[in-house]
């Protein structure tokens, strides 16, 4: 198998590329992004941006990949701009489905998606299955939506099948989220009138649901929630954060003061947070043979747990 | 040997504190449980004895309900107002369960406080998304008002996504007074849907559901009488 990873320079990418360098099966990796890699693997890693259309053509054509793993999904205000994160997921997306495809060995296609891409306008449920349909309500929603047509046409025009993985929201200590990064704030915002429940998935797993994706895939969506759920009040007092009540106009104050802080709020993020998000994970385990390890108030509860900094001194570093 | 440490409470319910200062003290922590459609045990527990003070339940036939495994509860109701909290709390007080009722509203000033008391919004996915789970559901059945004891049809999408999720469907009167305090909740017998059962069968099962609805209304006047 030869994998071609876009977004390998996330913290996704990167763990994936690391699993698969121990896999007799797969022949050669190929990485994709803008951001060098999170840890050195053996891997082949081009630095390039997904708008460079001609110089990634070039590359995957170079390479011929039999799977695409495309996690070139940017979230807004996770590590760009949301302008920014919707033109590179865009235009990354079309190139690397099309040169992939085009290069004519591809049998599989596996995408990152999101649970963001259910929306939540009146009416819709709760907690919808992979049957219901998409009905984005935001902005990364619309994207995600974008790239699940595009990888499903590249698919159709290929004859090959096409798993998108619908994450919950992802957060973790060390992964950029625009989430984690408002709920590790000294103070957390919650929707005084409802404070709506949502569910997260911890990045191992992700990774985890990846791999099994990559040895298993499935001609569909896959919805990939970490059990349970918690709601913004909770999860703020399991930080030992002050929950601020905030309703109706003062969400406008609440972003702008979080913006200010160095935790911007996407309108995803504020949608999680006045109406909600969850999703129906009970098929991963039948799909794909793998379940979260970790629970939604697990994983926030991780996200919490940084390790102290230990300052050693010279001597004392050198004695150990 | 290896000690696995573990929280005693997290594997036995019973060693669980209810009283008020572990529910608050949960509260601030944030070691409180909130599900994925919104409920929270730990405000069910806390407003469940003002339901003892404003209706006093009569409940019949209560060992037909199931001790674990889903099942779609299928429930009359004349207004509505009472009738999901009476269902509610009277499969609390017989299996220690909660009643997942569909049909709350999505938005506006009860909705929050519905969702955490165990409503959800009527969606066929969540109805589905519920079963899967093993939960209880009820599903109410159209308002009679000037006719109390007639069943009118019952829907067959619902019927539809038990029989998918291999649910049994149980037929539940709920007879009293909006403005009353005396109810009377009387189970009928399990209709079993094993999941070998087509979902093109949810007609006959509706209809067969609605009919043992009826018997079931029809003997409770007769024996009120």
């Amino acid at each position: 198998m030869r994998v071609l990873i876009t977004g390998m320079g996330g913290e996704l990418g990167t763990r994936l590329a690391n699993q698969l360098g121990n896999d007799p099966k797969v022949e050669a990796v190929l990485g994709l992004d803008i951001d060098p890699p999170r840890r050195r693997h053996r891997a082949e890693f081009h630095r390039v941006d997904p708008r460079d259309r001609d110089r990634t053509t070039s590359l995957i054509r170079g390479f011929q990949p039999t799977a695409l793993v495309h996690l070139g999904v940017y979230e807004p205000y996770a590590r760009s701009s949301p302008r920014s994160a919707m033109e590179r997921t865009a235009a990354g997306t079309i190139t690397a489905v099309t040169a992939a495809v085009d290069a004519g060995r591809l049998d599989r296609i596996i995408v990152r998606s999101g649970i963001e891409i259910y929306g939540r306008r009146r009416g819709a449920p709760v907690r919808p299955d992979e049957t219901v349909q998409p009905d984005p309500t935001s902005s990364f929603g619309h994207q995600l939506q974008h790239v699940e047509r595009v990888c499903t046409e590249g698919g159709l025009h290929a004859a090959i099948p096409v798993t998108a993985l619908r994450f919950a929201p992802l957060v973790g200590p060390s992964f950029p989220s625009p989430l984690g990064r408002l709920l590790r704030m000294p103070a957390v915002p919650f929707n005084v009138l409802s404070d709506p429940p949502f569910s997260v998935l911890h990045q191992h797993d992700a990774a985890g649901a990846l791999l099994a994706a990559l040895r298993r895939p499935v001609d569909g969506p896959v919805n990939v929630v970490a059990a349970g759920a918690v709601t913004a009040f909770q999860a703020a007092r399991l930080g030992h954060r002050l929950p601020v009540p905030i309703a109706a106009l003062g969400w406008y104050s609440a972003r702008l003061v979080a913006e200010l802080a160095g935790a911007p709020v996407p309108d995803h993020v504020e949608e999680l947070l006045t109406r909600g998000r969850t999703a129906d994970g009970s098929h991963v385990g039948e799909l794909l043979g793998v379940r979260p390890e970790r629970s939604s108030p697990e994983v926030v509860e991780e996200l919490y747990a940084w390790a102290e900094v230990v300052h050693r001194s010279a001597a004392g570093a050198e004695a150990a | 040997m290896t000690v696995v440490d573990a929280d005693l409470a997290a594997l036995d319910p019973d060693l669980e504190r209810n009283d008020v200062g572990a529910l608050l003290q949960r509260r601030v922590s944030g070691r409180f449980s909130v599900d994925e459609w919104g409920l929270d045990r730990d405000l069910v527990r806390a407003v469940a004895p003002l339901t003892r003070l404003r209706w006093d339940l009569r409940i019949e036939d209560d060992h037909l309900l199931p001790e674990i495994g889903p099942a779609l509860l299928v429930h009359t109701r004349r207004i509505g107002v009472s009738e999901p909290i009476v269902l509610t709390s009277a499969v609390a007080r017989t299996t220690d369960r909660p009643l997942r009722w569909i049909g709350s509203p999505d938005r506006g000033p009860i909705a929050p406080l519905a969702r955490r008391l165990g409503a959800v919004p009527g969606h066929p996915a969540d109805l589905r998304s519920l079963l899967r789970a093993g939960e209880l559901v009820g599903l109410p059945l159209g308002r009679e008002i000037l006719h109390p004891f007639h069943v009118g049809a019952i829907p067959v999408e619902p019927v539809a996504a038990a029989i998918a999720a291999g649910a049994p469907i149980i037929p539940v009167a709920v007879i009293g007074f909006e403005v009353g305090r005396w109810w009377t909740i009387r189970f009928g017998r399990p209709i079993p849907t094993r999941r070998s059962r087509s979902v093109g069968d949810a007609d006959e099962v509706a209809t067969s559901t609605r009919q043992r609805l009826q018997h079931l209304l029809t003997d409770s006047r007769r024996s009120s009488h």
